[in-house]
């Protein structure tokens, strides 16, 4: 097995003390290189979980490890924040400086980086994301799809090991989440980042390694996309839906037609369907 | 009632180095009991041509008529229109302010100048349409409750305006499925009640499935307008815009694309079931049988 870049043991968290636990008992391991989705309704203790693999709150209960080091220990702090970087929901709160490349310096500038290596590691952080072009327009002139990829070149140029997504595509329209997700998916792809991916889009989940549903503050459900949404009724339980796919197979199923199992997108539907039919 | 947008055309700050033309000569009329969805990506006009609805922005060419009358004419009440027509922004949670939900709800009605019984009754039937009836209105704060329920509170705010048509500007946007789900139903449970919906949306699945008319924004422009039937069969063009298809569209032209046919009419879940099985008791698998 390959080494955990994440490891979550037996979790506990709550905002105030004796207050209701947002995250309770939750044990997750995500090996480095993968790409895992966390999935799960607003409330259902998922993003208090990327902040507690972060670091910005600390566990009541259990452990949390990011790269070895323990987010409880204040000298880690910085370094888990490089090493494992986090990708916000709303694309205007995070961009902090008046021209995109000063954007993605921002966080060099606070780690200490020497000002002479700072514009190679920026060059190659927004191209990285095809955001090169952009380098010196101001953000507020750019798309959501294209902020939310300075954020990511912002996070990059950190040379981080992996990057946390706390639904970063949720506000963006379709075409600048298939721009996300495609620069997401290469980064894991092509340099082996790790990546966690928050989201409440099934369809977003669908192509990740592995799939984690969060439900009341607990891991309800653990698998692989196909095994995960096999059931449709199982995913309504915890308020969530199946991918439509999913859903159009099993109406199919129920109606007699033999489709094979793991039916998660249009062109495996396709496929199948025309085996069936042609 | 009836709002017809004639020649519009609006330019954001004329004469000045960031003028931009949003939307260009765009022709459009909302007549009662629809349920049009107002389509396009992000930058294609639709927000702006959303506010021209009810009177927040002005043209800068052309005439935005209620039941015949320009609403930017001379002596035209233009609180008419604010009463007529409700506009709920994107992300309308974030303007709740009061410190109870009742109040919030009152706002509207209150400027109206209207009895506090006449307030109270308002503030009672808006929560309950909006599904809320269940919450201690005088006790509760907004920002207790979850992100869905705030946003159900910022809807029920324009309802208590009692206005005729709806204006929705991504009213499901950033909400879980359950959440989203729950919203779209309330918007449709609306429309059956008599109120016009005019609803931005960029999810084509919920166009496909409760809007009765749909226009496509491309550049500014109106490039398509029709049922969402047949905006759906245009499914290449939408994709050439950005946009979205519907799912059980994108199945249908990867079928074609494959060489099987039988799909081009479906966009709904419901459809595509019948038409595949169609397609399975009519192919192969059958005759195997």
């Amino acid at each position: 097995m390959s080494e955990a870049i994440i490891s979550v043991e037996h979790v506990s968290f709550a905002y105030e003390e004796e207050g209701r636990e947002a995250v309770r008992d939750v044990t997750l391991s995500i090996p480095r290189g993968a790409f895992h989705a966390i999935l799960g309704q607003n409330g259902s203790g998922k993003s208090t979980l990327a902040k507690l693999i972060n670091g910005l709150y600390l566990p009541t209960q259990g452990t949390v490890t990011v790269c070895g080091l323990d987010t409880k220990d204040d000298q880690n702090t910085w370094e888990i924040r490089r090493r494992a970087g986090m990708v916000f929901q709303n694309p205007d709160n995070q961009l902090v400086a008046t021209i995109v490349e000063e954007d993605v310096a921002f966080g060099l500038e606070n780690i200490g980086v020497p000002t002479e290596e700072m514009p190679g590691r920026i060059e190659k952080a927004l191209a990285d994301v095809d955001m090169l072009p952009f380098a010196h327009r101001a953000p507020h002139t750019l798309s959501g799809g294209q902020k939310q990829r300075v954020a990511i070149a912002g996070v990059l140029a950190m040379r981080p090991e992996a990057i946390i997504f706390d639904e970063s595509t949720a506000m963006l329209d379709p075409r600048g989440r298939k721009e996300v997700m495609a620069a997401v998916k290469k980064l894991n792809q092509e340099q082996g980042i790790t990546v966690l991916w928050i989201t409440h889009f099934m369809e977003e989940a669908v192509n990740c390694d592995r799939v984690h549903v969060m439900h009341d503050g607990q891991i309800a459900l653990s698998g692989t996309p196909e095994e995960v949404f096999a059931d449709p009724d199982k995913i309504r339980v915890y308020r969530l839906d199946a991918p439509p796919m999913a859903r159009l197979a099993q109406q199919l199923r129920q109606a007699g037609m033999p489709l094979g199992q793991g039916i998660l997108t249009v062109d495996e539907m396709a496929k199948e369907v025309c085996r069936l039919c042609k | 009632m009836q709002v017809t947008l004639e020649n519009v055309t609006h330019t954001y700050q004329p004469g000045s180095p960031f003028q931009a033309t949003a939307i260009q000569n765009v022709n459009l009329t909302i007549r009662d009991g629809d349920f049009l969805a107002l389509i396009g990506h992000t930058g294609s006009g639709k927000s702006t041509l959303a506010q021209h609805i009810n009177g927040l922005l002005k043209p800068t060419q052309g005439r935005v008529l209620l039941d015949g009358q320009d609403i930017h004419a001379k002596g035209y009440d233009k609180k008419e229109v604010r009463r007529k027509v409700g506009l709920v922004f994107q992300y309308p949670e974030h303007q709740l302010f009061e410190e109870t939900v009742a109040k919030d709800v009152a706002f509207g009605p209150k400027n109206l100048g209207l009895s506090q019984m006449e307030i109270d009754e308002r503030v009672k039937e808006a929560l309950a349409r909006v599904g809320l009836s269940e919450l201690d209105a005088e006790e509760k704060s907004p920002f207790e409750l979850s992100g869905g329920q705030m946003r159900r509170v910022a809807m029920a705010g324009v309802l208590a305006m009692r206005p005729q048509i709806l204006v929705l500007d991504e009213p499901a946007a950033g909400l879980d499925p359950q959440s989203r789900e729950d919203m779209l139903d309330m918007i449709a449970s609306l429309h059956r009640q008599g109120s016009t919906i005019v609803m931005v949306s960029h999810a084509m699945d919920d166009v496909a499935r409760y809007a009765t008319r749909a226009v496509v924004m491309d550049k500014g422009a109106v490039a398509m307008e029709g049922a969402p039937e047949e905006i759906f069969r245009h499914g290449e063009t939408l994709e050439k815009m950005g946009l979205d298809v519907p799912s059980v569209c994108k199945l249908g032209l990867q079928l074609k694309k494959m060489g099987l046919d039988g799909m081009e009419n479906c966009f709904r879940e419901e459809q595509a079931v019948s038409a595949i099985l169609a397609l399975w008791k009519g192919g192969k698998g059958h005759g195997a049988e």
